[in-house]
């Protein structure tokens, strides 16, 4: 009976005790991240956001030499409370590579404050060029995330014509969702005419390896596929994964590029560079310190 | 296409597994702004040999096409009582998308209490998009193909004599298996009817967004059965 006793008490001290570990982890990591938890159910959804975007004004394409231009793409410079990022040598590339704009794929911020706000948006305007900016999820762990991220960048699914030439078209998957308002408005801007770049947070593919940052949804990621290839997009951007990696299927590129984070999760930093000439466009990887 | 070989050679797994239970399914699922399925479900069950286990199904969309969109057989060897080495293979098809994936998967199941039953393992996705191979289910390389995590934690909370509740979260089921991505919430009930007959119900509804700890409502599932034991 003694022995009984000791067991049960030490079985319940054990679960007890990986109770409270587990509770101090999670509240010990909202305290490092400053994230406020009750976003993680009561954020605004990506229809709310959708709607709110494609209210807003349209957004300026950048004046380029319609025969040749090029632009930058990369995701997630995720700013800490430390301001380091990686755009200082992003920003020494602009003028030798003659990049006329920026595309970022979300997660400007680690935490959405209001400091790390000021840091990548001072930082953007550094570099001399026209730049457009999707969402990511970092950016909505705060209360008042959307809204200064409407404030400072905009909407979160934008589309422009550049040079008359190339249709950019990003569009917000802060929360791993697409939505029913947001593929109906990208199948309107598939059809209209110009080579179809397309950049968003979250990547459809990326590579073999069992992890979770790809958009969830089979369905979604299928469908959204699936209209890409019918519509003979060129190919979709995106970030989250903080690497690297493109592949191609049905015609359509599928290039991850959170590879200008401050950690990565593999590969070398760097951004994708894309020139258009001849009345083709090409890619490449740029490699930064 | 499929074709018809491939649907005979299903829907006899599925029928000759009807040996143990047969079961016959209707459902409804809605994924807002992505699919809405209104699927017939053929599956069975067989043991043909003590420990081995062999599962198969077929499902129709009849909101769709109304021709199977989803194949799905697997076996399961257990060494021990409490303990099942399972693989096996689901093809899955979107006619109006022209899209498909082919999986297989290995995985362990376990039962370490009478009413938990757990489940872990690996698969392998292999989307196809290309307008030519996308129903083929031979078709096992594709450079967007992936491998994912399986799970399963269930819980039988009711189990009396004639009925039988459970609920559970994971991302497998005899015809689906589903990103780890998602957060899938399953309750499922059974009420064993004096015919011989075993009605079963289930209300099954999706989280997206596990990877970016923000939640919206995926898709939501219904389904209404009736399974027969042999």
């Amino acid at each position: 009976m003694k022995l009984t006793r000791r067991a049960v008490g030490s079985r319940s001290g054990l679960r007890y005790s990986a109770l409270c570990l587990l509770a101090s982890s999670f509240i010990l990591l909202l305290i490092a991240c400053k994230w406020s938890p009750r976003e993680a159910f009561f954020h605004p959804t990506v229809e709310r956001r959708v709607a709110e975007s494609l209210a807003l004004p349209p957004v300026e394409p950048p004046v380029v030499d319609p025969d040749s231009f090029r632009f930058a793409v990369f995701g997630d410079p995720q700013v800490h409370a430390d301001g380091l990022h990686r755009l200082g040598r992003l920003r020494a590339d602009i003028g030798p590579r003659r990049i006329d704009f920026v595309l970022v794929l979300g997660d400007l911020t680690h935490d959405a404050t209001a400091a790390e706000n000021a840091l990548i948006r001072a930082a953007l305007d550094s570099l001399d060029v026209p730049w457009y900016a999707t969402v990511g999820n970092h950016d909505l762990y705060r209360s008042d995330g959307w809204t200064e991220f409407k404030r400072l960048y905009g909407a979160g699914c934008k589309s422009f014509l550049v040079g008359g030439r190339v249709r950019i078209i990003l569009f917000d998957t802060a929360s791993g969702v697409i939505g029913p308002t947001q593929f109906d408005w990208l199948v309107d801007q598939l059809a209209l005419p110009g080579v179809k770049v397309l950049g968003t947070h979250y990547p459809l593919y990326d590579g073999g390896e069992p992890v979770l940052y790809r958009l969830a949804s089979e369905a979604e990621r299928y469908s959204l596929s699936t209209i890409l290839r019918d519509a003979r997009a060129w190919g979709l951007f995106s970030g989250h994964i903080h690497a690297f990696r493109a592949a191609e299927a049905a015609g359509v590129r599928f290039i991850t590029c959170g590879s200008m984070a401050p950690t990565l999760d593999y590969g070398e930093p760097g951004y994708v560079l894309c020139t258009f000439s001849g009345n083709s466009l090409r890619w490449e990887f740029v490699p930064v310190d | 296409m499929l074709g018809p070989r491939l649907i005979a050679i299903a829907l006899c797994s599925s029928l000759a597994a009807a040996g143990n239970h047969a079961r016959v399914a209707l459902g409804a699922r809605h994924e807002p702004g992505v699919e809405t399925r209104v699927p017939l479900v053929v599956a069975g069950e067989v043991t043909p040999l003590a420990g081995l286990r062999v599962a198969g199904g077929i499902d129709l969309n009849l909101a769709g096409t109304a021709v199977p969109e989803r194949y799905a057989l697997e076996a399961g060897w257990s060494p021990v009582r409490f303990i099942e080495l399972g693989a096996g293979a689901i093809l899955r098809r979107w006619p109006a998308w022209r899209a498909g994936e082919n999986l297989v998967f290995a995985a362990l199941r376990a039962r370490p209490v009478e009413r938990l039953e757990l489940e872990a393992g690996i698969a392998r996705r292999v989307p196809l998009l290309d307008t030519a191979s996308w129903s083929s289910p031979v078709n096992w390389s594709s450079p967007l193909a992936e491998w994912n995590i399986v799970y399963r934690i269930g819980w039988r909370f009711l189990d009396r004599p004639g009925l039988r509740a459970a609920v559970s979260t994971g991302n497998h089921q005899l015809l689906a298996l589903r990103t780890p991505g998602l957060i899938g919430l399953r309750l499922e009930g059974e009420k064993s009817l004096r015919t011989g007959w075993t009605v079963t119900a289930a209300l099954a509804g999706e989280m997206k967004g596990l990877s970016s700890a923000l939640a919206e409502l995926g898709a939501v599932e219904l389904e209404l059965g009736v399974k027969r034991e042999f």
